[in-house]
């Protein structure tokens, strides 16, 4: 279980690995907001809940990633942990719910990275390959 | 499409034609130079996944595009569009590109001129600088004064920059020097999710991270008298530039049309050739309302840099008891846009939908969009450096209009990835660098800074020159950087 940084032209492309798919979707966002603050240790005294869905794993990974920073955004967050993460698949469509938990970003404690704009489509993907899940995805800065 | 089809025809020393083949409906039209037109093909022909040669043939792939699919000297890989990209689209059967606007609507320059000399700013630098970084909000997690309500936000997307002076922010004189009068029409706010207006509630006037900065500049050489005499600008002056855009609540309309405009292309049957490069007919309900929520972001945008105008007002008055009357703005333009124009078209006058990603509106002498004074010389075309590189006016030409649909370059294009600059630039040493140059640089974030570090962005100055060369924009004067903010 990891996530690291890729080249990827002028913004940053990350990638996480993890036996589980729920796994390596938690690394993705550990990835995510290790962009914005050094999220090791920084606490979970907020949590906010997701309920989300996607037609396709690339979709949900596109939308579980899209509302992290929309909420991040909007409350002011930083998130580390992803408790009771599940993804089950219906009919048509993938479910995921999870809670995220963090900390209130304040740039008197924080070292601070970068803002993210926004999730993009461009080399996003998730596999799951013989040593477990990998998925890679590019973020506007 | 195979490698074998990639072909750029050299039409003159500035101009590549990318001929029209399959499903193009327009060729492409690359202004670059020699080197830069080499480097284009070479990364398509190599099948490099993300590169900037394919986005200007995807884009030529869309129904309705106009004369060409347009690619500027600073161009280089976007999400759908190529950054430095422009496309115009007929009214009635063009598309609205959300791809040709990006997730941060109307991001853009407000640039202002002080009374100041370079020894009343030398004298004072450290004063100016802290007050500076104190006074204008910048980076992660950063708040502004004003903290709206949603009925508010809703006055902000329908006024722009007109809510700020009318809340105290600025001067009224402030909004004749701004594209649109600072109020773009046709901004209805119910197109906006109630998500990207909460985002914005206490974002307006605020600078954000990554490439947005506030600059105190010096105008270190003017190329045309005639032009820099109409902007009101000379030799020495001290200039401020302001370089951000609509923050949360753009990224947010950005990332809620990709969604609602890749649905529209399925149900219009449009090519979906990128992800990002999702759209809908202009006049169906999902082009109007795309194109009505982004000029909430374009008003959005508005506000914050007139919001950010007053404030550092308030911070050269607070430092060197400067009035801010005599502060005054020069000029804002946006480089992240779509509007509606009238361009003359094999002849014939039409209304265009013309999108700029990454691309600053570059109007002519003569375009009575422009403010009176500058009508005789054409638009200030404001392109930003990066710190520690000198930023340029440039002003928009009869060529402009003729070639580009009246569209100049907007900066330097980044060449390093943002990794590799993290890695080869560390925060603290480019600081130090800068100030053995005679630059002050303050950020929020030391790898933030490592990220923007000059080294990582394409030479401004081959830029400028083939923006120059190629007489689309002609040079008018360069700045160069004393004092920099950065979130």
């Amino acid at each position: 279980m990891s996530y690291s940084y890729l080249d990827h032209g002028a913004d940053i492309g990350l990638e996480a690995k993890h036996e589980t798919l729920e796994g390596v979707f938690a690394e993705a966002a550990r990835g995510l907001f290790s962009l914005m603050v050094d999220i090791n240790g920084i606490g979970t005294q907020e949590t906010v809940e997701l309920n989300l869905k996607g037609s396709s794993l690339e979709d949900l990974l596109y939308e579980w990633l899209s509302e992290l920073i929309s909420l991040s955004n909007l409350k002011g967050h930083a998130y580390s942990e992803f408790p009771n993460l599940t993804i089950k698949k219906d009919d048509s469509k993938f479910h995921l719910k999870a809670h995220a938990s963090g900390t209130r970003i304040d740039p008197r404690r924080h070292d601070l990275g970068t803002e993210v704009k926004a999730i993009t489509y461009q080399g996003l993907e998730i596999e799951e390959r013989d040593e477990g899940w990998r998925c890679r995805y590019v973020v506007d800065v | 499409m195979d490698k074998e089809k990639y072909e750029l025809t050299k039409v003159d020393d500035y101009i590549w034609n990318i001929p029209k083949v399959g499903d193009m409906r327009v060729p492409g039209r690359l202004f670059v130079d020699e080197e830069t037109a080499r480097e284009l093909l070479e990364e398509a022909k190599e099948g490099k996944e993300w590169n900037a040669l394919d986005q200007i043939i995807n884009v030529a792939s869309l129904p309705g595009i106009i004369n060409a699919s347009i690619g500027l000297a600073d161009i280089h890989p976007g999400y759908g569009f190529p950054i430095g990209g422009v496309a115009a689209f007929d009214r009635d059967e063009g598309l609205a590109v959300a791809g040709g606007v990006g997730f941060d609507i109307n991001c853009g320059v407000r640039l202002l001129k002080t009374p100041l000399t370079e020894t009343e700013v030398e004298k004072s630098r450290e004063e100016i600088a802290g007050t500076l970084y104190e006074t204008i909000p910048a980076g992660l997690g950063s708040e502004g004064n004003l903290d709206l309500s949603v009925d508010e936000i809703n006055e902000v997307l329908k006024k722009g920059a007109r809510f700020s002076v009318d809340r105290g922010y600025g001067l009224e004189e402030d909004l004749n020097f701004i594209e649109e009068g600072g109020m773009i029409r046709g901004a209805n706010p119910d197109n906006v999710s109630r998500r990207a207006k909460q985002r914005q509630f206490k974002q307006i006037g605020t600078l954000g991270s990554g490439n947005h900065y506030l600059e105190v500049q010096k105008v270190t050489e003017v190329y045309d008298p005639k032009a820099a005499g109409a902007y009101g600008m000379e030799e020495g002056q001290i200039l401020i530039s302001i370089h951000t855009g609509s923050r949360a609540l753009g990224h947010q309309v950005g990332q809620d049309y990709l969604k609602k405009l890749e649905n529209a292309s399925k149900k219009y049957n449009l090519p979906i050739k990128d992800k990002e490069l999702v759209s809908a007919p202009i006049n169906s309900s999902e082009g109007r309302s795309y194109l009505s929520a982004m000029r909430c972001g374009i008003n959005c945008a508005f506000a914050n840099r007139q919001a950010l105008a007053s404030l550092t007002r308030g911070a050269l008055n607070q430092a060197i008891g400067l009035s801010g009357d005599s502060i005054k703005t020069v000029y804002e333009v946006g480089h992240n846009t779509a509007k509606f124009e009238n361009h003359r078209i094999d002849g014939e006058d039409r209304e265009v939908l013309v999108h700029r990603k990454g691309s600053t509106r570059a109007f002519g002498p003569g375009r009575e969009e422009l403010p009176p004074p500058y009508r005789e010389v054409g638009g200030p075309v404001l392109v930003g450096g990066t710190m520690g590189t000198s930023s340029y006016i440039l002003r928009g030409s009869q060529r402009a209009m003729e070639e580009t649909f009246g569209s100049g370059v907007h900066g330097a294009g980044r060449t390093m990835s943002r990794k590799k600059a993290k890695s080869k630039f560390w925060g603290e040493d480019v600081e130090k660098r800068l100030r053995d140059r005679g630059i002050t640089i303050k950020s929020h974030s030391f790898p933030g800074l490592a990220e923007e570090a000059p080294g990582a962005y394409k030479d401004i100055e081959s830029v400028v020159t083939t923006a120059h060369q190629s007489g689309l924009t002609p040079k008018v004067a360069k700045l160069k950087p004393l004092i920099v903010i950065k979130g």
